[in-house]
Parts: structure tokens; sequence; C-alpha cells
């Protein structure tokens, strides 16, 4: 399915070496000075958060998902705290290292330490290293947060990817259109909302033409 | 012998010898006594008439007093005067007309022998006794017949008379007759003349005895008494008349007969009424105990006509009135003192005088008169009724006939009225130290001056520091003077008090003058600047907020007329001209009928007004923002808050909407109902835009208004605890305990206004929908509640004299207000804070949102269809939602930095783009085209163009936890406001201190304060010269020379010399940095370079350039030798000068008004 390989390319994205930058992409300023071995060695460091800046500064040498990799460590590193940063700044550093069953193992293996308002984001980043090696781990991991967490901010995108992941599997998709309804409910306005209704459509389409679930 | 007496002879006969001597004797005896009966008679009666005639003038015209004594007199005079008369005569007959005196005579007047007479007589009578009786024989008859004739004979005719007796008595009778004649006469004459009189007089006679009483009743008293009355008028009669029950009103006209009336008398007084009065008449009182009035007389007077009657009056000079005339009959005049009235008019008679006159007589004028015509100049000196008078040649007053008069009303020249409108109160100086006056004065009849005095008080002995400043009327009777009391230059401090007020001067000779009170100019302190630039600003956050309410109605306005207006256009099928249907009735030729096109009209103008409005209010904000600078309150915050309202008030003020209501004007104007329906739909976008943009900055205004207010209390809450601790500080040395408690009192008093301000701040956080905030300023103000009971001890304390516990309460409230200081500045800190990570929270989630619909895009990438063929009407549709979902996200991004615009501002392009990306990804998956990306290079791009969005986010999150919004340079300026702001802050200390009596230690230790702050300021101009990166080259001045002025200051004060050079030093180094912080006027975020490889575009097809660019720029740039004689800034300043200069359209318009430079960008 069309779908499910869209999703697994996402769910690598994390994965995709970062070195051997191409150009820089027309739209951003470009710099030739590659920031990025400092970053990796600041995230490396006792304050993960003092890579930001080189990070950010980086960004422009990417390009496509690379640089919405980069972009989305830098966000999730903004908005967790203490020892979130730290365990998501060693999956990404092992993630490059090549090893996301590890970056995985350390995030889902962080989850008792970090704060509770960071737990979404860590799963959700969890769920997107998953998507590289055990789709149905990620699956696991978007049904908890759509399931228990659906006001959070990774919501809308977690319960849009399940759906999409489900779907073709048929699996679920009864339980699948009521955490979607339930998302849509919370985050009517949400920038994925007309992508989720579409979704949510589509599944209860599948669901009528199977007669009522699978 | 019987004597025979010839009787028949004697009688009846004339002259006859008598018959004898006995005869003879006898008929001269009787002649005698008739005679002498008759002069009796003939005295009493002219005697008798004497008294009458004597008693008319005596008794007078209204008869005898009660109790008048002459009738008495003269009836006695007249009795006596009978009396003596009939004794004289009975004596005279028996005396010298007795017979022997009779015969004596007789001989002697006709010489007969003596006795011979009497001897024939006796003989005549011999022989019988007088009863005839014989005594002795009678002798002979015949001899005494004999005898007797020879007697007779001699002694003749009986009818001689008997000598100068009879003589004399027949003189007496001729005379007394022909004086009784005459007197009876007279008296027949006055009877004749006033026959009332007679009778009053001659009957009082009759009744003297009873006119001897005293009357019982006062005497009768009339009133008008002789008048001369109008002809044809009647005439009131009052009588008083004491206890009387009535009088009579006699009336006698001319011709007539007397009539009397009977009046009743009522309380002493009756009340008559004569009827008209046609010819002179006469009329008198009397009453029934005999009182009587006089007679009065009633004379008609006839009217006399005065025609051509002018009145010409001459305004004085100064009133500049032009004179005025008046003919007839002449009007209340109300005219201005000193004027001169020149009067004319001719009589219908000749007149003798002529004069108008007050009731009183006291003033008036005196006309000159020339037979039958008047004329006189006159100057009134009272205002009056003045009546004519005029007489004529008998000296007769003649009532003129129609004229009531001159009614005159002399004005006064009033005091002229001068009244300041604006402020109209005691104020305090405003921000930009020039305060607008606007003041009214007017004159009844000219302005001289209007001029506006100040002085600084307690400077007003010096005449250098009084000025006045005004304007010459020349005459005009009103004027507003709307000036500017320019206080820049006047070296104020901090609690001066400027005095000032109007005076206005009339143009009359006497150069009256009025002022208004003197008004009160107080120097505000930083708190006080700082909460009229928060009040202002309050002000601007409700006409915004009127301004979006206004904006709603118009946009549902619009969308009624762009209904009406399609309705218009299906209906009369212009979308096919030539061949629609007919106009509907009552409509143009272009189909709008009257009414939508009056309705279009009306919602232009309102747009039109609407906008001027907003811009308005831009401007207002930039005058703000600078009387702020100038003020020395640069606080950096404010000045950005201030700025980003004026940049966001100039976004929705745009051209561009400017230019859409031209358009739309110029469509009505056309009849172009197609242009209307696309101008009205355009507009009806801006509108939208405009509204949500004043609806998203009104949350904006507010919390700049509360950021201030919260600034300006905290400057109150440290001026309160420093003067309470330096309260404090006197309660232990000892101040005196009454004025210390005046100073507790007034410093309790402004806490008192503090709680009050944290209760309106509490309530202004709630309208933000900080309930967290607005609970903490209640608890400010409960706080301060506790600070005002301890200055409200320590006050009392001081009353009581018990200054050591005055101290102490002082020393609590000194405290308390410190704490409360610290409170407030963390307060502001965690409001702010909360500002900054609520906007950081803001766009993160942005850029995690944007990320995800970025990762999504590159998912629909994958997702294609390899080489571009299968259905894609899926993907399509998907990229559809992806598009809204943009736009969900840019909704977002709008909300979220409402309270910051400038984020949004900086946000906008590269959410613009992604709109684009995503749209131009849907157009790529339609239908298969031949031109344009295909849909992977679509779909890539729009990645991009996410993760742009995504970027910019992160971006803009990192400068807000940096230090706001705002770049190195940003940065670099506020710190120079700040320091510019603390260095004005210093130099106004160090004027406050000049005049001050300080202890030289007291002093010493001020100025080392004040050395301390200057050294601060030069260390934190060092920082920022030292600060790496380019900014600095772009400041105007150079910031080491900044920092050692203000090293040097420090020096100066640190070794005790304050003087007024020092103070011009610091003012000049203020300026300075103020300048300096003004250098650039932040740039607009510009969007950096991109490059992009080539593709398809559209080519548009390319129009003729406007005129006006072919005429060149209106305004030529400097040439490069002028600009290479400036800094890089001032170049920059000069070129964007210029540019926005030739940016303005030539017909008007504001300069930053101008639209960008045609076909430029890109």
């Amino acid at each position: 399915m069309r779908v499910a390989g869209g999703i697994v390319l996402v769910a690598g994205l994390l994965l995709t070496p970062l070195q051997g930058a191409g150009q820089a992409p027309p739209s951003l300023p470009s710099d030739t000075t590659p920031p990025l071995e400092r970053a990796l060695e600041l995230l490396g460091g006792e304050d993960p958060l003092e890579a930001r800046a080189p990070l950010l500064e980086a960004v422009p040498q990417e390009s496509g998902l690379r640089r919405t990799a980069l972009l989305h460590l830098v966000s999730v590193l903004d908005r967790v705290e203490g020892p979130a940063r730290g365990h998501v700044a060693r999956a990404f550093l092992l993630s490059e290292e090549g090893a996301p069953e590890e970056a995985h193992e350390a995030l889902m293996g962080s989850l008792d330490e970090v704060r509770d308002e960071d737990r979404v984001a860590v799963l959700a980043l969890a769920a997107f290293v998953a998507d590289g090696f055990d789709p149905a781990r990620a699956e696991e991991h978007r049904s908890w947060i759509v399931e228990e967490r659906p006001e959070a901010l990774e919501a809308p995108e977690a319960a849009l990817l399940l759906a999409r992941y489900r779907a073709p599997r048929m699996s679920l998709l009864e339980e699948t259109a009521e955490h979607v309804a339930e998302v849509l409910t919370q985050r009517p306005d949400h920038p994925m909302a007309p992508e989720l209704r579409r979704e949510l459509e589509r599944i209860q389409r599948l669901l009528q033409d199977s007669g009522g679930g699978r | 012998m019987t004597s025979s007496r010839p009787e028949g002879r004697g009688r009846g006969a004339g002259p006859e010898a008598p018959s004898g001597v006995g005869e003879l004797v006898r008929s001269v005896r009787l002649r005698l006594v008739r005679t002498g009966g008759l002069a009796v008679l003939s005295w009493w009666a002219a005697l008798t008439c004497a008294v009458l005639v004597l008693a008319w003038f005596l008794a007078g015209p209204t008869g005898w007093e009660q109790g008048a004594r002459a009738p008495l007199v003269l009836l006695t005079v007249l009795i006596l005067g009978a009396g003596a008369g009939a004794i004289a005569f009975l004596r005279a007959r028996t005396g010298v007309m007795g017979e022997d005196s009779v015969v004596r005579r007789l001989e002697e007047s006709r010489g007969l022998p003596s006795g011979l007479l009497r001897g024939s007589l006796e003989l005549t009578r011999e022989g019988a006794d007088s009863q005839g009786v014989r005594k002795r024989p009678p002798p002979s008859p015949s001899l005494v017949r004999e005898a007797e004739r020879a007697v007779l004979a001699r002694a003749g005719a009986a009818e001689l008379p008997v000598g100068p007796l009879e003589l004399g008595l027949r003189r007496a009778a001729r005379w007394g007759g022909g004086i009784f004649s005459a007197a009876a006469v007279l008296v027949l004459v006055l009877l004749v003349a006033s026959p009332d009189r007679a009778f009053r007089a001659w009957s009082g006679l009759g009744g003297s005895i009873q006119l001897l009483a005293a009357s019982p009743f006062p005497p009768l008293q009339v009133e008008p008494g002789s008048v001369d009355v109008p002809r044809g008028d009647g005439l009131d009669v009052r009588v008083t008349a004491g206890p009387r029950q009535q009088v009579h009103l006699h009336l006698h006209r001319a011709g007539d007969v007397p009539v009397t009336d009977t009046i009743q008398v009522s309380q002493g007084v009756a009340e008559g009424v004569i009827g008209e009065v046609r010819g002179p008449l006469e009329y008198w009182v009397s009453a029934p105990d005999g009182d009587r009035t006089e007679r009065f007389s009633v004379t008609p007077l006839d009217p006399v006509f005065l025609s051509d009657l002018r009145v010409e009056v001459t305004f004085p000079p100064h009133t500049d009135l032009a004179p005025e005339e008046h003919r007839g009959e002449i009007p209340p005049l109300a005219v201005p003192e000193g004027s001169r009235l020149r009067i004319e008019g001719t009589a219908s008679r000749d007149l003798a005088s002529a004069a108008l006159r007050t009731p009183g007589e006291e003033g008036g004028v005196e006309l000159e008169v020339s037979q039958r015509s008047l004329r006189g100049e006159w100057v009134p000196e009272t205002s009056g009724r003045y009546s004519w008078a005029l007489t004529d040649d008998e000296g007769g007053g003649l009532a003129p006939e129609g004229l009531p008069g001159l009614d005159l009303t002399l004005v006064p020249d009033s005091v002229p009225e001068v009244e300041l409108l604006y402020p109209a109160r005691d104020t305090i100086v405003p921000l930009s130290r020039r305060q607008p006056l606007m003041v009214e004065a007017r004159d009844d009849f000219g302005l001289e001056r209007l001029e506006v005095v100040a002085y600084v008080e307690g400077r007003e002995g010096d005449d250098d520091d009084v000025r006045t400043s005004g304007l010459e009327l020349e005459g005009t009777r009103s004027a507003t003077l709307r000036s500017v009391l320019d206080l820049t230059d006047w070296d104020l401090i901090r609690g001066d008090v400027v005095r000032y007020f109007a005076r206005a001067v009339d143009n009359h000779p006497s150069a009256q003058e009025s002022r208004t009170r003197e008004f009160l100019l107080r120097v505000p302190g930083t708190a006080e600047l700082g909460s009229e630039a928060s009040r202002r600003l309050q002000e601007a956050s409700e006409r915004v907020e009127d301004l979006a309410g206004q904006a709603r109605d118009l946009e549902e306005e619009n969308r009624n007329l762009s209904r009406q207006t399609r309705e218009v256009r299906e209906s009369s099928g212009q979308a096919t001209p030539g061949r629609g249907r007919p106009p509907q009735e009552g409509a143009d030729e272009d189909g709008l009928d009257f009414g939508t096109r009056q309705d279009l009209q009306r919602s232009l103008d309102r747009h039109e007004g609407m906008v001027d409005e907003v811009d308005e209010l831009r401007r207002e904000l930039e005058a703000l923002s600078q009387e702020l600078r100038e003020s020395g309150l640069a606080d950096p915050d404010l000045q950005r808050d201030l700025r980003e309202l004026q940049e966001l008030m100039g976004d929705l003020a745009s051209p561009e909407l400017r230019e859409r209501l031209g358009e739309l004007g110029h469509a009505l104007e056309d009849g172009d109902l197609e242009g209307v329906r696309e101008a009205l739909q355009e507009l009806m976008e801006d509108q939208s835009r405009v509204r949500e943009g004043l609806e998203e900055s009104l949350d904006r205004f507010r919390r700049a208004a509360v950021e201030q207010e919260l600034r300006a209390t905290e400057e109150e809450v440290r001026d309160l605890a420093r003067e309470e601790r330096l309260l404090a500080q006197n309660f232990e040395e000892g101040v005196d305990p009454q004025e210390g408690a005046r100073r507790q009192e007034a410093l309790g008093e402004r806490t008192e206004a503090l709680e009050e301000r944290f209760e309106a701040l509490a309530e202004r956080m709630e309208a933000l929908g900080d309930e967290q905030a607005a609970e903490a300023a209640r608890g400010s103000a409960e706080d301060a509640s506790e600070v005002r009971s301890s200055m409200a001890e320590a006050g009392a304390a001081a009353e009581a004299g018990d200054l050591e516990a005055a101290a102490v309460g002082a020393g609590e409230a000194a405290d308390g207000l410190e704490q409360l200081l610290e409170e407030l500045q963390d307060f502001q800190e965690e409001f702010a804070e909360e500002f900054r990570q609520e906007l950081q929270r803001a766009l993160s989630r942005l850029a995690h949102d944007a990320l995800g619909l970025a990762r999504g895009q590159a998912a629909l990438r994958e997702d294609l269809p390899p080489g571009g063929t299968g259905d894609r009407d899926d993907l399509r549709a998907r990229e559809a939602a992806v598009l809204q979902g943009v736009r969900n996200l840019a909704a977002d991004l709008a909300f979220s930095t409402r309270m910051a615009p400038e984020v949004s501002r900086r946000m906008g392009p590269a959410i613009g783009e992604a709109m684009d990306a995503v749209e131009a990804a849907v157009e790529a998956m339609g239908p298969r085209r031949l031109a344009g990306p295909s849909p992977q290079e679509a779909t890539a791009r729009t990645h991009e163009a996410l993760n742009r969005v995504a970027f910019e986010a992160l971006q803009r999150a990192e400068e807000m936890a940096a230090d706001g919004p705002s770049g190195a340079m940003e940065s670099l300026l506020e710190e120079l406001e700040s320091l510019a702001q603390e260095q004005g802050q210093l130099q106004q200390e160090g004027q406050s201190l000049l005049p001050m009596d300080m202890t030289p230690e007291a002093l010493m230790e001020a100025l080392q304060e004040l050395a301390q702050g200057q050294g601060d300021i030069a260390g934190g101009l060092d920082e920022l010269a030292q600060r790496p990166g380019g900014e600095r080259d772009d400041v105007l001045g150079d910031l080491d020379e900044f920092a050692q002025e203000a090293r040097d200051l420090a020096q100066e004060l640190e070794a005790g010399r304050l003087d007024a050079e020092t103070l011009e030093r610091q003012e000049r180094l203020f300026q300075r940095l103020l300048d300096a912080g003004r250098t650039l006027e932040r740039d607009e975020p510009g969007e950096d370079r991109e490059g992009t490889t080539a593709e398809e575009v559209e080519r548009p097809e390319v129009e003729a350039l406007p005129p006006e660019l072919l005429d060149g720029m209106r305004f030529r740039l400097p040439s490069a030798q002028e600009l290479e004689a400036l800094t890089p800034a001032q170049r920059r300043l000069v070129l964007q000068y210029f540019e926005r200069l030739n940016r303005t359209p030539a017909g008007g318009g504001s300069p930053s008004g101008g639209d960008g430079p045609p076909g430029g960008g890109g």
C-alpha cells in the first residue's frame, strides 16, 4: 500500500544518516560552516539544549526529510525538560550511529524518569524510531497516545498515522475511528484536522463496506 | 278857642303859607324828622352793605371756617350801627328837632326877633293847655290871628330851610344814600360774581354764633387739585375726609349747571371720578358739616403732534458700530454708554420749549426750538424712560400725541470674558513639555489683546521668568487662541509648578481687562509620566475596541451590499453585455438602483472614515512614543510595544486598502457594476483582515497599557517607599509633629490611590484573561491597605506628639512599601516571562504542527504514482486537505501571536509561501498540464516550505528565549534607550539638588550617589561599545566617546562639582544617547534572499508604466559627494527619507503610505 509505504518512509527519517549533506536548499540561508559536528558534540554534553543553536544553523545545509528530522529534534528538545532532553539527545545520537533499536530502547527506558508532561513527546519520538524496524511497536505507541492523551500535541499526527497504518490492514478500524473522532473533538482546528476527517471518512466507508467491522 | 288846622291845605297843596305858627313849626319839624330819619337810615344801609362786602372778602372762596369770629364781629357792628342810628335819631327828634329848637332855629333862620315866633305860638295856645283846658282867659282871637299873620308873614314859607341843621341833615341823607347806593351796587356785583361765595359769606353772618363753635372734623383735602389733563381723559378725585361718612363732589363744567355727586367715605377716603374732560371745569368738595374745599380747575390739554421725529445714534468709536437712525416711533433703545443722540423733529404747532425728561426731572435734555421745529444733541448719562415735555407759547404743557417718549437703556461696556477651554484644570506638564492651550475670549465691542501669562512658582519676581504670549486682536469681538505653552527650555525640574492664566483686554478707552484664575501645571515625576502613558494606551485600546466594532458592522454591511450587487448583476444580465435583460425599474443604466448606489457610497464613506481613524490612531501612538522619549521615559519595553502597535495600525490602514476604496469609488462613479462587484469583493477581504487585525491587536493594546501601568505603579511605589523612609528618619530626628503628621497624611492618600490602582489593574488583567495576575494585583492592593494602616498609626502618633511611635509606624510602612516594590518587580517579571513563555510554547507548537504537515507531504510524495501516471484524485484530495491544514496553521499563528504582531509578521512570509506551495501542489495534481511543476516537484517544494515554517517558528522561539523578539541590534538600541533614560533621570535628580538648601555634607553625599549612577552609565556604555558585532557601527555617534563623557561627568560629580555647566553636559549626553537610540528606526524584517531554480512562469502582460514614474523622482537624491560626508547610518536615514518622500503620491497622503516600488521585488 502506498500509504503504508509512506509511513515506513517517515518512520525511518531519524535513521537517515545526516552526514553527506546535499546542497543548501534554495529557500533557506546557507552557511558554509558546517555546524552539525558541533551540534552532535553538544547533544552528548551535559545540557543537550546547548545544541539547539548549532542544530538550527545546520538546518539550512540539509534538505527534505533530513531537514525535517533536525527541526523535529529541536522542537522536541524545546518542549521537554530535565532528563527527557538527555534521553532524546542520546536516542538521536544512537540513531545517528545506526542503532535505531537501541535508540528506541533508550527512549522507552526513559519513560519512567521523564516528567509526565514530557512522556507523550518521548513516546511519539519512540514511535517514529520504531517505524523503521518495528511498525507494530510504533502502532502500539501511537495507540496509547490517542487513547490516553487525545488532547496532547502529538495526538493528531499519531491518530493520522495510526489510521493510515491500520486502514489497509483492516485492523481495529472501529476503535481507530473512535480515537480519530475523539482527537477531532479535542482539536477541531488543528492543522491536521482536515486530513484526519478524510481518514475518518475513509475508515467509515471501509467499515460500511465490510459490514460494520472487520 | 279852638284852633283849626288847615290840614286840607297843608297837604297836597304846593308851597303854601301855613295857616298858623303852630302849623309852621309842625311842618318844619316834620320835615326835619323825615330828613334826619332818612339820613340815619341811609347810613345804616350803607353800613350794612359795607359789612356784606367785608364779609365776602373775609369769608374767602371756601366760606367761613368753623370757629371764625369775624362774622360775629361784623354782625355786632351792624347791630351797633343800627342802635346808634336809632338813638341818635330819637334824641335829635326831641333835641335839635324839638319844638323849641325848631322855633328858635326858625326865628334865627327867618330873621325874626327872638321870641316872636315863640310868643306867637304861645298866644295860639293861651287858654288851653295841652289838653285844651283853658287856664286863663284867651286873648282875643283876632288879635291872635293878626299876630299870627304878622309873624307868618315875616317868617315866610314853611318850606324854607331852617338853617344849617336842616341843610346838614339833608346833606347827611344825600351822602348816606349815595354811599348806600354804591355799596349796594358792589354787593350786587359780588353777589353776581360769586353767588355761592356771597351766600357762604353772608349766611355765615346769620350763623355767626354757630360758626364760633370749633369743627369736629378735619378739613377736607382733595387730590389732585387743579390740574391739566389731556382732553377727553377722565380724572380721579381723591378726598381725604376724616371720619365723615360722605362728602359731596361738586362739578361745574363751563356753560353748564353745577352738578353734585355724593361719595361715600370709606376708611377716611372718598374717591370720585370726573368723566371725560372736554372743556374747562371746576370741582370742589363739601361736607355735610359745612366744610368745603376751594374750587379747583381742570383744564383740558389739547395734544400736539410731532412729525419727522428722527433720532440718530452715534456710537462711541471703540464700538466700531455704524450710526443708527430711527424715525417716527422710536423703539426702546439700548445703546452703549457714551453714545451720542441727535434728535430732530417738527411739532404740529409752535413750541416755546421742548425737552425730554425723566419722571423725576433728574436727567434729560433741553432741546432747541424754533417755531415748530425742535433739535438737540445729547449724550445721555442715565437709563430711563424719558417723556416729552413740550410747552406752547402760552406756557401750557402739551401732551405729544402718539409719542410714548424715549425708552433708553445705557449699556455699560462690559469687561471682556475669557475662559480657558483646554485643559481647563490643574494638571501635569505633558510628556512633551508642550502644553496645548485653548483660550476663548469675547467682548461686547471688541478685544484688543488676548494673551497667556505663565511663570514658574517661586520665580515670579524675576521678569525674565514671566512669559507672555498672545495675539493682538484689533477689535475682534471673540477669539479663540490655540496655543502651545512650550516649557521645553524652562529648566523645569520635578516638583516645579508652572502657573499660568489667560488675560483679555478690550478696546474700551480704559482698556478693561479680565483674566482667568491661575491654573497650575505640575512637572510630573516618573510615576506620573508613566501613568499618563498608561492612560493614553488604555484610551487607545478603547478606540481600537470601538474600531473593531465598526469593522464588524462594515463587514456585515459589505456582505449585504455584495449580495445586492450580485443580484442586480444577475437580474440585469450585465455579465453578458448587450444581451442581458433591460435594467430594473428605477435603476440606472448600469443596473444599480439609487438606493443601492447610496448604500454603496455610504459604506465607502464609512470605510474611509474608519481607515482614517486607524491612521490617526497610528499617528497618536507615534506622538506618544516621541513624547515619552523626549521626556526621558524611554522605557524600552514600552517603546517596543508602541512601535509594534504603530506598525500594526500602519498595516491596517494600508495603502492597498485605500487603493481598494479608491477603486470602489471610481467604479461607483463610472457606473461600472462589474467593477463595483469586484472592488467590493476585494474590499470585503481587506475588511475582514482589518477587523481581524483590530480584534487581535485589542489584547495587545490592553496588555501594553497594563504593562505600562505596572511600570508606572512600580515607580509610584518606589517614590512612596523612599519618601516614607525619609519621613521615618525625620520622625527619629525630631521633625515638627504637626508637619510630620501632615506629610504622613499626604503619603497615606497616595497609598490609598495606589490601592485603587491595584484594584483597577486587577480588573484589566481579568479582561486579559489572566486570573492569576489579577489575583496577585488584588493581593498587592491588600498589602497597600496594610501599609496605609501603618501610615495611619504613624500619623496618629505624630498628631499626639509621640514621635517615637510615629517613627516606628512610618518605618513599618516603609518596610511594607519596599516589600511591595519587590513583589511588584517580581510580579512584572513573571508577567512578562509568562507572556514570553506562552509565546514560545505557541511557536514550538506551530513548529511541531508544521513538521507534521511536512512529514505528511513527504509521505504523499512517496505515494505519488511513478512517472506521473495513474489516478491522482485521491492524492489531490489529500493535498487539498493539507492546504486546509496550512490555513488552520496560519489561523493558529495569528491567534497565538496576536500579542506579538512582530512575530506574526515575521512568520507571515513563510506561512504564505507554504500556502502558495500547497496550492501549487494541488494544481499540479490536477488534470495533466503541459506547463508547471510536476506533482513530485510541487510536493517537494511544499515539504521545504513547511520545513521553513517550522524553522522560522523555532528561530523566533529562540529569540523570545534570548531577549524578546529583537535581534542583536534591537537589543543594543534598547539598552541604549535604557541608558538614555537613566541619564535623563540622573540629570533631573541633579537639577533637583541645585535649589535645595542642603548642608555641605548632605550635598556631598547626594553627589556621590549621582556620581555612582553616572559611573554605572559609563560602564554600561563601555560594555555596549565593546560588544562584538557590527551593530555599533550603525549607531549615531561614537559609543566610546559617550562612555568617556559619562566617565568625565562621574568624576566631576565625585569631586563635588555640580553646576550649570555639569548639568548642561549631562543634558547633552542625554540627548545624544536618545538620538543614538533612535538611530535605526528598526528596519522592517527583511526576507532572506532566496535562489530558486528556473521554472515555468506565467508571463503577465506588461502594462505601461504609470506616467508619474516617467516623470522621475520628485525629490532629487543627494549627490554621492554629499552622501560621503555622512556616516553609514546617517546615509541610510537620509536615503530612506527621500525614498519615503518620493513614494508619497503627489496629491498628498502620508509619506509612509506609499506603495512599494512598482514592479519591484521578486
